[in-house]
């Protein structure tokens, strides 16, 4: 018997001395990586690079914009963009003094593309060369479809991006998103993520929830936060596959239609940010964020507790009570490990510590965990 | 004292910029997104601004407009970047930016010009 | 035995390492989260005071201080013309930037090796170390634009067969990024033995060079590379004979002929975009109505919706 008790003492120390020995090795590890990864990735999300920008691209923003909303909007830093506002100006207040603001005028609209319009009223260019990246298409109908499909014949560029009103694409976003499609030699398109900022471990999941999906929903709820896709499409997919139709998600159908791709192995993109009036949507960055700190610290205190008067009580000869207490034991530290286990993958997962370190941190410590998630994610998570 | 604002998004740029521009004994100060670019200019008075942000200048903000109409002297811009594109080039010149300088620089002839820029000011 | 009794020092100490490696991880998170960058300042002081005054910095000690005086070498040459060549040659030395960065790169595979094959670009080599990176291959793209330019910056006389190797796969999106940097370094290509091969690569990164510096001299040998196999290399070609301000005659229309629809319309697009007017592009129009195919009217309609109609505003 004492034998017994031992196999199961030892099975429960070796268990703790591999969850320890996982977790300092690869903190040792993320550590040397976040020292290593500061400087170099953060300079290397930088559009300073002229030449990194010989891809034009597109940017469509289908909705009713305020003139601020529309000047964030243009502050992309990338070289060769074009921001298409479609929206129908009749319901837009301020269209006029927007239309002033940028020195808009109107120019004929000839469709050469083959594509399915409905709706389109005039196109506005402007005459002022410092706002020649701006065009704006007054668009009666209220489709996601029609509207995109007017974009995608006035488009200048090759390379599409198409968002709604309610999503802000970052300044560096175009360079992160043109960087990955070019980066495949076998074309489609690539996906990046607008969000509130999420952690490290929503954004894994977001991207997984996203995929599942088959290309992404329209928008999806992460820890009570808006995730919304933003695919990178060659104007020349749009145009042969007959543009965007259906009057669901028009966009990722699309996606669907253009023969959806394996990720490669890329991490996801955090491109943007959604608005939204959700409070919890709110960006906030805190540096515990994640860490389990009152469960980790209170299992701790119980545990040396327990083991205080275990050392003080007389329980010799009380072998049921042994094997009970000892196995006790064991699933109060197993839990203890799992949740300070979780809350450091958590910590070290940050975004700002680029996606080098996350997928060393996930493969070395997290990964017997994500199968856990995996199973206890609702199957009706998707809606 | 003169006051100089760099603006850039690479930190390995700001730091480059402060060595060289140091010996002017100008206050340097620093932001390193285009928003707290606007934000610092409005607030303070600056007599040189140094940036690679080109969107606040022809993305519609008429940021130079705006510094204009304040009671205080708007600052001399100078944009410093990598880009080559002429069309930008050129809009970034009728927005109201005073010199465009390609990287990389030379430090003597960076300092030249910021000194005689500021000697120039009132 | 008293089992509790050796248990429990054996427990305390597993918690108590785990525990301090939380604490640990904490703070690296919070410093994180507050940006120190005092390491990189005093690196680039460092090294800018060595360029000014001649005081060579002291080989650093660390492996982070080594990595930060290498960042800090490299900023300084993509943003400031300061050091020279052999300034940062013996530097190199001195630190020992040159051998850990070549460790690094040679042990080490993915986005860690790019990143160390792109701090060693602005480092000059000596013959045992290129022989050493000439044996190591990297995936990652990067990773092989930065070897690439390196091997070339060493032998400039060669650039023609390093360009041309077997086994390099860079897209033709990292081109424009391969000739900026060859730009910056002062290396000159020669456009017609590279446009000669008839590789993919090669001719990319020729006719990045003709159309950057629009050299006229070559018109012919960008005509040429219309027939090339490769659909990249001809796109390519159309967008420099488009900067080199063609006239679209019956050359460029049989050279465009065999194209596909796809491509025919992409060439117009190209053209439009350089700014060629419809009438300008009317050949291409021709052959396109004679074969009755759909973009007869293409450059006539994308044309007309540049031009401004006066139409009252809302």
């Amino acid at each position: 018997m004492l034998v017994t008790i031992l196999c199961t003492f030892l099975a429960f120390v070796l268990y703790e001395a591999v969850v320890l020995v996982r977790c300092v090795v690869g903190l040792i590890r993320v550590s040397h990586a976040l020292r290593r990864a500061r400087i170099i990735l953060r300079d290397g999300g930088s559009s300073d690079n002229d030449d990194r920008h010989t891809f034009g691209v597109s940017v469509v923003v289908v909705g009713a914009l305020s003139s601020s909303a529309l000047e964030s909007r243009l502050a992309i830093d990338y070289t060769y963009f074009e921001l298409i506002w479609v929206a129908d100006l009749k319901e837009v207040g301020g269209a006029e003094a927007i239309l002033e603001r940028y020195d808009m005028s109107a120019v004929d609209f000839s469709p050469s593309e083959g594509l399915p319009l409905q709706g389109v009223r005039r196109v506005f260019r402007s005459r002022a060369r410092r706002y020649r990246r701006l065009v704006i298409v007054d668009c009666a109908s209220g489709s996601l479809a029609d509207c995109a499909n007017c974009a995608a014949e006035v488009a200048n560029y090759d390379l599409l991006v198409i968002t709604e009103n309610r999503v802000i694409l970052s300044p560096s976003s175009l360079t992160l998103l043109v960087d990955a499609l070019l980066r495949r030699s076998d074309g489609g398109w690539v996906m990046g993520l607008a969000a509130n900022r999420l952690a490290g471990s929503e954004l894994m999941l977001a991207e997984r929830v996203l995929l599942l999906a088959g290309g992404g929903a329209r928008n999806e709820r992460i820890g009570g936060r808006i995730v919304v896709p933003i695919y990178l499409f060659r104007r020349d997919d749009v145009i042969g596959t007959g543009g965007f139709a259906g009057s669901g998600d028009a966009v990722a159908g699309l996606a669907r239609r253009c023969a959806v791709r394996s990720r490669d192995g890329l991490l996801p993109l955090y491109v943007g940010e959604v608005q939204s009036a959700d409070v919890t949507a709110r960006l906030h960055i805190n540096p515990l964020s994640g860490m389990p700190i009152v469960p980790v610290i209170f299992s701790q205190l119980a545990l040396l507790w327990l083991f205080t008067i275990i050392v003080s009580a007389p329980f010799e000869g009380y072998f049921v009570a042994d094997v009970l207490l000892v196995s006790m034991l064991w699933v109060v530290c197993v839990l203890r490990s799992t949740l300070s286990t979780i809350g450091a993958v958590m910590l070290a997962s940050a975004e700002e510590c680029g996606s080098r370190v996350r997928r060393v941190a996930w493969r070395i410590i997290f990964s017997p965990f994500f199968r856990i998630r995996d199973i206890m994610l609702p199957k009706n998570f998707v809606k | 004292m003169r006051k100089i604002l760099l603006s850039f998004s690479s930190l390995t740029a700001i730091e480059s910029l402060s060595l060289v521009l140091r010996p002017i004994g100008a206050s340097l100060s620093v932001a390193q997104s285009s928003e707290s670019m606007i934000e610092a200019l409005l607030r303070d008075e600056y007599s040189l601004l140094i940036t690679s942000h080109i969107a606040p200048f022809i993305g519609g903000g008429d940021l130079v407009g705006r510094l204009c109409r304040r009671s205080v002297p708007r600052p001399s811009i100078f944009v410093i970047s990598h880009l080559r594109h002429e069309p930008t080039l050129l809009a970034l010149y009728e927005s109201g930016v005073d010199q465009f300088i390609s990287f990389p620089l030379s430090p003597h002839r960076l300092l030249r010009k910021v000194v005689e820029e500021l000697q120039s000011r009132p | 035995m008293n089992f509790y009794a050796i248990s429990l020092p054996i427990l305390i100490v597993l918690h108590l390492i785990e525990g301090v490696a939380l604490v640990w991880l904490l703070v690296l998170r919070y410093k994180l989260g507050r940006e120190d960058n005092a390491p990189l300042r005093d690196a680039m002081s460092r090294l800018y005071r060595y360029a000014v005054d001649g005081v060579l910095p002291a080989p650093p000690r660390t492996t982070r201080r080594r990595w930060l005086m290498a960042e800090a070498l490299f900023s300084l040459t993509r943003h400031l013309s300061l050091l020279s060549v052999d300034e940062r040659r013996q530097l190199g030395h001195r630190c020992s930037l040159i051998y850990h960065l070549l460790k690094d790169a040679e042990h080490s595979d993915g986005v860690a090796q790019s990143e160390a094959l792109q701090l060693l670009s602005v480092i000059p080599l000596d013959d045992k170390s290129v022989e050493r990176l000439a044996r190591t291959v990297p995936a990652e793209p990067m990773g092989q634009l930065y070897r690439m330019l390196i091997l070339i910056v060493y032998s400039p006389d060669r650039v023609t067969e390093i360009i041309d190797s077997d086994g390099l796969h860079l897209s033709g999106y990292l081109v424009p990024r391969l000739v900026a940097r060859l730009e910056e370094c002062r290396v000159v290509l020669p456009v017609r033995s590279l446009l000669a091969t008839g590789a993919l690569l090669p001719s990319l990164v020729a006719l990045r060079v003709v159309a950057r510096y629009e050299l006229g001299d070559y018109w012919e040998e960008v005509f040429e590379a219309l027939q090339s196999p490769h659909r990249e290399v001809r796109m390519a070609a159309i967008k420099t004979l488009a900067v080199l301000g063609v006239t679209i005659d019956r050359r460029v229309v049989e050279a465009t002929a065999a194209m596909s629809v796809a491509e025919r319309r992409e060439v117009l697009r190209i053209f439009l975009r350089e700014g060629y007017s419809a009438m300008a592009l009317q050949p291409l129009s021709d052959a396109e109505a004679s074969i009755g195919s759909p973009l007869a009217e293409y450059a006539v309609c994308r044309t007309l919706s540049r031009k401004r109609t006066l139409v009252k505003t809302l």
